[in-house]
């Protein structure tokens, strides 16, 4: 509860600091330089949830470097390492995952800010462990002899998944070349490899899976830095 | 501009609060089958034959357990649950079955069955259920040292050593 409080708070903020520049005079004859760079951060939820949810430990960082006026290059490096407790299954997915791509500004900034409302497309690879680390017989017919849980683990290694990822998202500079930054992800699952016969529940970087739908859906909260390198 | 901006927000609140899908194993899903028998005349193994007020126990660790269902009712044909921790289930087929003061009447005949399971994945929320194969079928409990007692059971016949589903009958019994 407190947590979806605060990502609510932080959108507001986010998009207060964008929005309020809605005024745009188009007809300015002098041109603001623009800075471009190399922007590096860190997603503060993955942070945040890693230090007070036990069964999740993860992170991941990002860059960007801007190519013109409106296009960048992305990319997103992580690692997560998630435990699930379900009715009749507890289960651990781990693993590494790149995410590369652009990003396209579709905001036009007010004199040299450099605020962003932005679309995205990235292609996606993990590379990850799902390991059954314990499960219960589903039968429904069990009064008859008992619920049988069994505890020897079934260790599905070296998995990996590809997808592409559209990417809608706010980038506000709060600070001098400090960029605070909200985005949705939706994700379509291109290939997964599979072991066991057993469905890949859950995948780093692609998040949740749904059964029978290719689709999966996340969303990010960045902090990030703008080491800039030219100006123009 | 403004409303653009303020759907773009809702868009994205109901993103953070409703995406969270609860997984439930419904009812609606495959489970673990159970062993569908089938009872048939001795005299003319094409016919089927319902048993008199049949009652079947589950023995474990020398208890009977009764299944609740055919608890004293006359059929041709039921579905039993088989044993998942181990791979052998115990069972005595009472015939005139009757409880008279916990005390079990009727005519009881031994059933022991032997088989492979194979766990299959089904999903995040049901996990994994049972599939058994080689099924192999006694009349008698062998275990018991010396020769075999059969009493109103007078044979048996494997139509699917394979349990699956629970569409058709995977052993014929007759008596």
């Amino acid at each position: 509860m407190l947590t979806s409080f605060i990502r609510v708070l932080l959108v507001f903020t986010i998009s207060a600091n964008v929005f309020s520049q809605e005024n745009t005079i188009t007809s300015d004859s002098i041109h603001y330089k623009q800075k471009y760079g190399l922007r590096v951060g860190i997603d503060i939820n993955k942070l945040v949830n890693s230090s007070i949810n036990n069964n999740y430990n993860g992170i991941e960082l990002n860059a960007d470097y801007r190519l013109n006026n409106k296009l960048y290059i992305a990319t997103e490096i992580g690692f997560s390492k998630n435990n699930f407790i379900e009715d009749y299954l507890d289960f651990t997915s781990k693993g590494n995952y790149l995410k590369a791509g652009i990003d396209y500004n579709m905001y036009n900034n007010w004199l040299s800010m450099q605020n962003m409302i932005f679309s995205g497309l990235r292609l996606g690879y993990s590379k990850f462990d799902q390991n059954i680390n314990s499960y219960t017989i589903y039968d429904t017919n069990n009064q008859t002899w008992g619920q049988s849980f069994i505890s020897v683990p079934i260790e599905n290694t070296n998995l990996s998944s590809l997808w592409i990822e559209l990417i809608l998202g706010v980038k506000a500079e709060i600070f001098n070349n400090l960029f605070l930054g909200f985005n949705l992800e939706v994700k379509k699952m291109i290939n997964s490899e599979i072991k066991n016969n057993i469905q890949n529940l859950y995948v780093p970087g692609f998040n949740k899976t749904f059964e029978g739908s290719s689709f999966g859906v996340g969303f990010g909260y960045k902090i990030s830095y703008l080491i800039p390198i030219r100006k123009k | 501009m403004r409303f653009y901006y303020s759907v773009y927000l809702i868009i994205i609140i109901c993103f953070l609060t409703a995406c969270e899908k609860d997984d439930i194993c419904s009812e609606t899903n495959a489970t673990t089958p159970q062993l569908v028998i089938t009872f048939k005349d001795a005299n003319n193994n094409a016919e089927s034959k319902a048993v008199e007020s049949l009652g079947v126990y589950a023995v474990k660790d020398n208890e009977l357990i009764l299944i609740e269902s055919i608890n004293g009712i006359t059929t041709d044909s039921i579905a039993i649950p088989l044993r998942n921790d181990i791979n052998i289930s115990n069972f005595k087929f009472y015939k005139n079955h009757s409880l008279i003061d916990g005390e079990i009447e009727g005519e009881q005949n031994h059933i022991y069955l032997d088989y492979s399971t194979t766990e299959v994945f089904v999903s995040r929320a049901c996990g994994f259920i049972n599939n058994y194969t080689d099924l192999s079928v006694f009349t008698y409990d062998p275990n018991v040292f010396g020769p075999p007692t059969v009493n109103w059971i007078s044979g048996y016949e494997i139509i699917n050593p394979i349990v699956e589903n629970e569409n058709q009958a995977h052993v014929n019994i007759f008596h």
